[in-house]
């Protein structure tokens, strides 16, 4: 068994990268997947219209609610396979409203106009345009928001981007190399450079592995190649979870199956 | 509002001399559908009063002595429609759509009466009929009107009007593609060996149109005269036309020597008839053989007088003028037998008019105008004739005679028996289409003949005719659409030309001497010979000069001028002036010394909004060209290669596109035939057909949700309107197989785009019920069905109305659900009133939902035209992406969605990139869309740049260009990137093309065509299943689908599909005689109609159809027999 050993690289609210040696891209993409369609997140999901005389119809203004992300709070409301509910109920469902009427002039619904029965679940972005209403139109609904996972539907998936991919390896042979600086023209992220009659890769992450630079050394100086043994991975939140809270529930997931796993092979 | 200001952020490529402000002056100055607009204005203010001046007058005799009547003055009201209750409300457009009725104003004249020629008074004003408006002509309420003005009206500020409104439906008339009328046109016709010759003129004057052709044979030159079922001789005409004698025939055809010999012959064949009454004679015994000798030579002279070359004038006043150009028709053809002119191309635009409204609306005018006078005239000589006195033309009058007569022409597109379609209902998919279908045009020709060179593309269509926008199939080439650059000439008075001309040095025709005649240049205005001019090249300057002065000098800019000299010496050169209307103009930049007049400074002014295009026009800076005086231009493409010879440059290399082909960017990378099927795609994308859809029941229509301006434009996007009402999205497309689910031109999307809103599309179809009321007090009334009524469907199915019968807005409605709860009276209730048996039950006539799901958006209630009310009720379906929906990019490329794949296992790029959809590698290599591989590198360049490219064909930037620009943002510059698979994480070997391409949703979808049956209805006759989705019908086992059962040897397939599920019966046959016989069950016994009731009958199994057969042949009184035998 290879030694794994992880290294962060780069981490903020929304963003997180990692370099993770000694995992296979192979199983590392599991993470990934399970990022996407297995973490649970909060959206709305039912919407109930008491008014709408705007000229979205109710159907469009759902879909565009249920899109918004909202922030998920840890462990406070379960999802469907959690418990057992007729639907609604306080563990699994938080309501929101919305209200609004434009009088005089036209009015643009945002996000930041739904009050939430919970103070932790709210939208994250307050400018996300909901709908435009002319004077007179007005629009009144209240909203339930649940738990759910992106495989159901994309609203209740957490991340934007999710990348796993192997550490890509640049390799050059100083003794060919004769510093004509034709790869540091070519290369499209700008990482190859000539420092001190060397020349170097200053940030490897960044790297795609297209190979142009390979393609344009004359000398055959320059060799390109990704370990897939390695894994980097990065990954960008919608918002509802911090990133960190993103990674480590999809490696929850992952066991949570693994568990279920288990116990289906001992016939529990 | 916040509408994003394309130019502002547009990369495009650096042109020398950017003439685009100009295009953008001229479309925004005159529209897209100016040809209809224009050719309907000229109708009212002059077609109209032409065809009443055709036929003004009736006169009756009556005991007070000869009266007539006649039409002295034509006026045409405001739209207006008169309601069941017999008000005039004025309407607009709007109303007359939601309320079904048609857009019409009425024609009023004022008759003036006359006794015994004597003038007596003047009727007062009287209505005729109603003629329908055209939308935003001079008549039309939306004229002139500002843009908020039109938003309160209820319409599209956009709509490019040029269409009618009858009947509630928007119907726009075809340009139909004519040969030119009042011009000659030679042709060499092959009959077995022998070579005719012939020249034709179809000359049209008003709604007159009669045709004379002329033949030379063997020793005889022929004229086929109309109303004259023989062709008469040439000098024989002539002579009764008056020329008197063999040597003045002979000068009004020509003195060279050569051509006499040729004619001569025939002049010598007729040398015994001396005078002009003598030759009417002659010809009035072929014309009217039978009729008393008076008759004859009347009609003779009717003919001659107003059949014969109406262009050139009506009366005897014209006849020698008439002869003239007989006599150059008899030249024509003479030189073309000599060989020294060669036969007219008849595909050459100069040879083409389009026909459009006015001239059409001319033909049905003038004969409901007969229909109409023909029933007053008679009307009022039965007034007389039953001893009135004070006469009411009012009150005799029926002007429903020409209300009928225009109303059903325009709404069937039915002009005469043998010309149909001439009205279409108005496309209205998206904008695009609407356009597209204002600027088509279409030839008569048959579609069924071959007739390859009127299929092909002319070399006079550049800039006239699209050469990309065709449709495929039998209709190719003979469906055409106007370019962006195309102009319809407007008509002027050739009178006014005429007078003009003679100032500059004319010589009447009669007046010419032997000399002018010999050398001097032969002039025609308008298809008739009207005189010589000494001095041709000065006389065809000065005019042109003239022309580019039309401010001052009040010539107009659309005149045609040519001076052909032919390369024979032998033809004499000749002038043609053409102030008609109809023909195709392009415009051009004059250029003169090498220079083009154009200069940047005019084009600042104009981007400025300071110049207007028409000015330009006015000015002489820019010319309008039609494809006959094209002959004596010689024009550059662009301005590098001006020489001092050029006489005109190239306005901007992409007007020569339609309007559906101008959308493809960087069309020219592309294999010809993909833009043709890009064009057709267009107009069946998902957009914004209109913005007015509150105030438009139109029974389908789709709306895409999230519309987006595409990031690689094209130039013409902006004045189609398309960056408005935008057809399409752009979406990340990666060229890469998938599984298989992307083969065949399968494409693969991603699930999660698709839950996030990407081409999603909502259908509106619109019900109708109408709510009316019967003779004898009887109504349907609408409601809750209550059970006792006939045909009731179950409570369930009345679940979402209120108790006013209509559906609550917002609910969601299933198949079969009830729309508009409907109770109509008993069917045949008047013959049925003394017949009391049974109870007679009110019925149900509800309107169901015919869709599977659909929710009801809005219901409209208004009075209909017979006073019935009206419900609309609009239904809204969401039609988010699916298995099977038909998507298609901007360059023909269109596949059907194959696989709506989870996001997880798309591929992505190392910045997590994933593509909206992917497209198949073997899509590209025969197809050779290169187009499509320069847009998406665009897109991406625009997309990651936060930019519009401008891809407009011809100007834009090439692969060089592109790969740059992206390689500076980081990015391979081939729009390659490496990929990593989505199921394992591992890099995917090859580098994928990825990048933006704009994809339209086109309306086919799956959910308008799925259907199965297991068992279901069948037809009455033949007892088989229906046919058809709407009808439940059955999926065909067609005989090549038989075929194949037989083969395979499945005989029990084939009688199980053939007969067990279809249409299986048993009859009886008689043993002894074969014929079908019955079982009565009265008499319990077996009947055969031969044998009685002893006869052995035996069940036999057989189709209904061969049941159906055997009874058809009896009935035909043959005696089929079918002869049975026991098979142990």
């Amino acid at each position: 068994m290879r030694k794994i050993s992880s290294k962060l690289i780069m981490k903020d609210e929304r963003q997180i990268t990692m370099l993770v040696k000694g995992v296979p891209v192979t199983i590392m993409n599991s993470v990934r997947r399970a990022a996407i369609s297995l973490v649970p997140t909060i959206a709305i999901d039912k919407v109930y219209v008491f008014e709408n005389t705007s000229v979205m119809n109710d159907q469009m203004l759902a879909h565009r609610l249920g899109l918004i992300p909202l922030n998920t709070p840890k462990n406070k409301y379960k999802t469907k396979e959690e418990h057992d509910c007729e639907g609604e109920c306080p563990e699994c469902t938080v309501y929101l409203y919305l209200k609004a009427e434009a009088m005089d002039d036209h009015v643009i619904v945002k996000s930041g106009d739904i009050t939430s029965d919970d103070p932790d679940v709210y939208p994250i972005y307050s400018d996300i345009e909901i709908v435009r209403l002319a004077p007179g139109q007005k629009i009144e609904l209240t909203m339930s928001a649940r738990m759910g996972r992106g495989w159901e539907h994309a609203k209740w998936s957490p991340v934007t981007v999710a990348v796993v991919r192997g550490e890509p390896k640049v390799r050059i042979f100083h003794n060919k190399c004769d510093l004509c600086g034709e790869c540091v023209k070519v290369c499209p992220k700008n990482i190859l450079k000539i420092r001190e009659d060397k020349l170097i890769v200053t940030d490897i992450y960044k790297c795609t592995t297209c190979m142009l630079c390979v393609d344009s050394c004359p000398k055959e100086a320059i060799k390109v190649d990704i370990d897939e043994n390695n894994s980097l991975i990065y990954m960008e939140s919608v918002g509802s979870l911090k990133a960190e809270d993103i990674l480590v529930s999809a490696f929850d997931e992952i066991i949570r199956k693994m568990k279920e796993f288990t116990k289906a092979v001992k016939g529990e | 509002m916040n509408r994003i200001d394309v130019n502002k952020y547009i990369v495009s490529k650096k042109v020398d001399l950017d003439t685009w402000p100009l295009v953008k002056s001229m479309i925004k100055e005159w529209g897209l559908a100016r040809q209809h607009i224009d050719s309907y204005n000229h109708f009212i203010e002059r077609g109209i009063k032409e065809v009443i001046e055709e036929q003004k007058s009736f006169t009756i005799q009556t005991p007070f002595g000869e009266i007539k009547y006649e039409i002295e003055d034509v006026k045409i009201g405001e739209p207006e429609v008169t309601d069941f209750y017999g008000n005039t409300i004025k309407v607009t457009p709007s109303i007359c759509r939601l309320r079904g009725l048609s857009y019409s104003a009425s024609i009023k004249v004022t008759f003036v009466r006359y006794r015994n020629g004597q003038r007596e008074y003047t009727h007062e004003e009287l209505e005729i009929g109603k003629i329908p408006v055209m939308l935003k002509s001079k008549k039309c309420r939306l004229y002139g009107k500002s843009r908020e003005e039109l938003i309160s009206l209820g319409e599209d500020p956009d709509d490019p009007g040029g269409y009618f409104i009858i009947n509630g439906s928007e119907r726009c008339i075809v340009a139909l593609e004519d040969l030119a009328s009042n011009s000659i046109l030679t042709k060499i016709e092959k009959s077995g060996t022998t070579n005719l010759y012939t020249a034709k003129i179809l000359s049209v004057r008003g709604s007159l149109r009669t045709q004379v052709v002329v033949t030379l044979k063997k020793n005889d030159i022929t004229v086929t005269v109309p109303f004259i079922k023989v062709p008469i001789s040439f000098s024989l005409l002539m002579k009764a036309l008056g020329f008197e004698n063999e040597q003045e025939i002979a000068k009004a055809v020509s003195s060279k020597p050569e051509i006499l010999d040729v004619i001569g012959p025939s002049l010598e064949k007729w040398a015994g008839i001396l005078t002009s009454d003598e030759a009417i004679t002659y010809i009035g015994n072929r014309a009217a053989y039978g009729q008393t000798k008076e008759q004859r030579y009347r009609k003779v002279l009717i003919i001659m007088d107003k059949y014969l070359f109406p262009h050139v004038g009506i009366g005897p006043g014209y006849r020698r003028r008439k002869g003239y150009l007989l006599g150059e028709m008899v030249r024509r053809v003479a030189e073309l037998y000599l060989g020294w002119r060669k036969q007219d191309d008849r595909d050459h635009y100069a040879n083409k008019r389009l026909r459009l409204a006015g001239p059409l609306l001319s033909q049905i005018l003038a004969k409901a105008l007969k229909q109409f006078l023909k029933d007053l005239r008679y009307q009022v000589e039965r007034y007389y004739a039953e001893g009135g006195t004070r006469i009411s033309l009012q009150a005799l009058a029926r002007p429903s005679k020409i209300t009928n007569r225009l109303n059903s022409a325009m709404a069937t597109g039915t002009w005469s028996q043998r010309t149909t379609g001439v009205t279409q209902i108005l496309d209205r998919t998206n904008f695009l289409s609407t356009l597209s279908h204002l600027r088509r045009v279409q030839s008569p020709l048959s579609r069924t003949r071959p007739q390859f060179e009127a299929r092909e593309l002319h070399a006079s269509h550049l800039g006239r005719i699209c050469p990309v926008e065709s449709p495929e199939g039998q209709n190719i080439g003979l469906v055409k659409n106007l370019a962006l650059s195309a102009l319809v000439s407007r008509e002027y008075p050739a009178d006014l030309i005429l007078e003009r001309i003679r100032d500059l040095g004319l010589i009447d025709i009669e007046e010419a001497d032997d000399e002018t005649r010999e050398n001097g240049a032969k002039v025609f205005l308008n298809g008739d010979l009207v005189g010589f001019i000494t001095n041709p090249e000065e006389f065809v300057n000065i005019l042109r000069e003239l022309r580019r002065r039309s401010e001052e000098t009040n010539i107009p800019p659309d005149l045609g001028i040519v001076i052909l000299h032919d390369n024979d010496p032998l033809i004499q050169t000749e002038i043609y002036i053409e102030s008609s209307g109809a023909r195709v103009l392009r415009p051009l930049i004059v250029v003169k010394n090498g220079k083009p007049l154009l200069n940047k400074e005019h084009i600042r002014l104009v981007r400025e909004g300071v110049l207007t295009f028409s000015q330009l026009v006015k000015k002489g800076i820019i010319e309008l060209i039609d494809a006959f005086e094209e002959y004596n231009t010689y024009i550059a493409f662009s301005s590098k290669e001006l020489t001092k010879e050029h006489t005109h440059l190239e306005l901007s290399p992409y007007l020569f596109l339609g309007v559906t082909a101008s959308i493809i960017p960087f069309a020219e990378h592309n294999q010809s035939p993909r833009n043709s099927y890009e064009a057709a795609m267009a107009k069946q994308a998902l957009g914004i057909p209109y913005i007015n859809s509150k105030y438009r029941v139109d029974s389908r229509g789709h709306l895409l949700v999230y519309p987006q301006l595409p990031i690689v434009q094209t130039k013409a996007m902006e004045i189609l309107g398309i960056n408005d009402r935008p057809v399409g999205q752009n979406l990340v497309i990666a060229i890469l197989s998938y599984g298989s689910y992307n083969m065949e031109d399968a494409v693969v999307i991603n699930k999660a785009a698709v839950e996030r809103g990407m081409l999603r599309s909502l259908y509106f179809r619109t019900y109708t019920a109408e709510v009316r009321r019967y003779a004898g007090g009887l109504e349907d009334r609408l409601g809750i069905p209550t059970p006792d009524v006939k045909n009731y469907a179950g409570e369930q199915m009345y679940r979402h109305l209120d108790e006013d019968g209509l559906a609550r807005i917002g609910s969601k409605v299933k198949k079969n659900e009830v729309l508009v709860g409907r109770t109509s009276p008993p069917r045949f209730m008047e013959e049925f009133r003394r017949i009391t048996y049974g109870t007679l039950k009110r019925r149900d006539s509800s309107i169901a939902l015919e869709q599977f799901n659909a929710y009801v958006d809005r219901i409209v209630l208004t009075v209909g035209k017979e006073g019935e009310l009206l419900v609309y009720v609009k239904t809204r379906e969401d039609r988010i992406p699916e298995l099977g929906d038909k998507l298609a990019s901007r360059h023909g490329q269109k596949g059907v969605i194959g696989l709506l794949a989870p996001p997880e296992d798309l591929p992505y790029t190392a910045d997590g990139i994933v593509p909206d959809l992917i497209i198949n590698p073997h899509a590209f290599p025969s197809r050779m869309t290169v187009g499509q591989f320069l847009e998406s590198i665009a897109g991406k360049f625009g997309a990651l740049g936060g930019r519009f490219i401008d891809g407009t064909s011809f100007v834009s930037f090439n692969y060089d260009e592109l790969a740059e620009m992206l390689g500076k943002l980081g990015f391979e510059p081939m729009g390659t990137e490496v990929m990593y698979d989505g199921h394992t994480g591992r890099r995917l070997k090859a580098h994928v093309f990825i990048g933006i391409v704009y994809y339209q949703k086109l309306h086919h979808m799956v959910a308008d065509k799925i259907h199965a049956r297991a068992r279901g209805s069948v037809t009455l006759l033949t007892r088989q299943p229906t046919e058809g989705r709407s009808r439940g019908g059955g999926l065909r086992i067609g005989d090549m689908e038989k075929d194949t059962f037989v083969a395979y040897g499945a005989s029990a397939v084939i009688k199980e599909r053939l007969l067990e599920s279809s249409d299986k019966t048993t009859i009886l046959v008689c043993k002894d005689c074969g014929m079908e016989g019955y079982y009565n069950p009265r008499t319990k016994k077996y009947v055969c109609p031969v044998h009685g009731e002893d006869a052995a009958l035996v069940p036999i199994t057989v189709a209904y159809a061969f049941k159906l057969l055997l009874d058809e042949l009896r009935s035909l009184l043959i005696y089929p027999r079918i002869k049975v035998k026991e098979v142990i």
